[in-house]
């Protein structure tokens, strides 16, 4: 009985969305404005029952041991984090923030590195040989293309690119757009393939139960 | 510079390096408890972030009559309710209107994807008739045509090689390429940021 509560009104709700097709209307509006709330609430309790809850537990099982104390520090940046609400001490939130930042800034620094740069430069497993080489030419020519400033001046004074440039970057935003294209492609039909699993989803258990 | 101003300058670029020498050592207890002082903050940023959310659409409900914003704040407090009800009695509503609200939610917004798209990709040819938009126009037509016909049978079998040639150089070279280039750039720029936020150079929490 309850799946059947649960199969009607996720039916209900993605009519709600689907009127979107029609225009903007108030069922889409609230079931978005839905969405908003329990995914936000949601992220919440998954947080307070991931991370906050076993900490307190850790805490609570023993206050004095050096484990436990050493969660003074971030509680006490929490409630810095607090104080950005009291207008005369907001500076303090500041500090919170800035550690916030700072590792996430050393983690993205390490995860740049090691996870992407150094990957894509030395992973690459081409067919041919000539593939490889093709493959990092035109790497070499979509990165340039974002180069939107000349080298050095021209005979004529001005800081425009030399013809070289021009040329590279042409072919940096040709492979580009190619790319862009591709990725419409691919994300068009990864929705068409939701859009068919969600009607057949529905169908399958409605025809079923009724 | 102003004393309030250092101290964050000195947090950031402090915890920012000590978190740096602990992953690049591997000093574990050093990162692990760093790393856990930074996950405990931004879950703290995001109870309050949420709290703040609640607070403003309670006051657009309670100021300006504005019903979207009490479905809002009827489903946070709906959620939290249900979670407190599974901690007295050990039930599962929680994960329930997970699966009865937000997936089939989700699901939807990402299904009605395809349509957007396609109306997205009418409306750039329709504004924009330059060389740019046809070869993205095309590309996409290409792929998606290619993809298509060499799952079915309509297509001959003469044309299957060929068709499947053009659909490999495409994935394999160009857009391998086009998402390395895009990938690289994208490293080098977080590369760079990372480092300026670690020297001190950039400070968007002074802002």
């Amino acid at each position: 009985m309850t799946d059947l509560v649960g199969l009607i009104i996720g039916l209900l709700l993605t009519l709600f969305i689907y009127s979107y097709l029609i225009g903007d209307n108030p069922l889409y509006r609230v079931s978005v404005h839905l969405l908003v709330g329990v995914s936000a609430a949601y992220a919440v309790v998954v947080v307070v029952r991931q991370l906050l809850l076993p900490i307190w537990q850790q805490v609570q099982a023993n206050p004095a041991s050096p484990d436990s104390v050493i969660w003074l520090v971030p509680i006490l940046f929490a409630l810095m984090l607090l104080a950005r609400r009291l207008p005369s001490v907001s500076w303090l939130g500041n500090t919170s923030l800035a550690l916030l930042i700072g590792v996430g800034a050393a983690v993205a620094l390490l995860g740049g590195l090691t996870g992407t740069l150094w990957p894509q430069i030395v992973g690459v497993q081409p067919a041919t040989p000539l593939q490889g080489i093709v493959v990092a030419l035109l790497t070499i020519c979509t990165l340039l293309a974002f180069q939107f400033t000349a080298l050095r001046p021209r005979s004529s004074g001005l800081w425009q690119p030399a013809m070289w440039q021009r040329g590279v970057t042409a072919v940096g935003r040709i492979v580009l757009t190619i790319t862009f294209g591709a990725l419409f492609a691919a994300l068009m039909s990864t929705g068409l393939i939701l859009l068919a699993e969600r009607l057949n989803f529905f169908l399958t258990e409605l025809v079923q139960r009724f | 510079m102003k004393l309030k101003q250092s101290i964050a300058i000195f947090t950031a670029v402090f915890f920012g390096l000590l978190t740096l020498v602990a992953l690049l050592f591997n000093v574990s207890g050093l990162s692990s408890v760093i790393l856990g002082w930074a996950s405990f903050l931004a879950a703290i940023a995001l109870i309050l972030g949420v709290m703040n959310l609640l607070l403003v659409h309670l006051t657009r409900l309670f100021k300006e009559q504005n019903l979207y914003s009490g479905v809002l704040v009827l489903s946070i407090l709906g959620v939290f309710a249900a979670a407190v009800l599974d901690g007295l009695t050990g039930s599962n509503s929680v994960n329930a209107l997970f699966n009865w609200v937000q997936a089939p939610l989700e699901a939807a917004l990402a299904s009605l994807l395809a349509v957007f798209l396609l109306l997205a990709g009418v409306q750039l040819l329709k504004r924009q008739h330059t060389g740019w938009a046809v070869l993205f126009s095309v590309t996409a037509v290409v792929m998606l045509l290619g993809q298509a016909l060499l799952t079915s049978r309509l297509l001959p079998a003469g044309l299957r090689q060929p068709v499947n040639q053009i659909v490999e150089f495409v994935q394999n070279v160009v857009v391998t390429a086009g998402l390395r280039g895009l990938l690289i750039g994208v490293a080098l720029g977080t590369l760079l940021l990372s480092l300026r936020l670690l020297m001190g150079v950039e400070r968007p929490y002074n802002k």
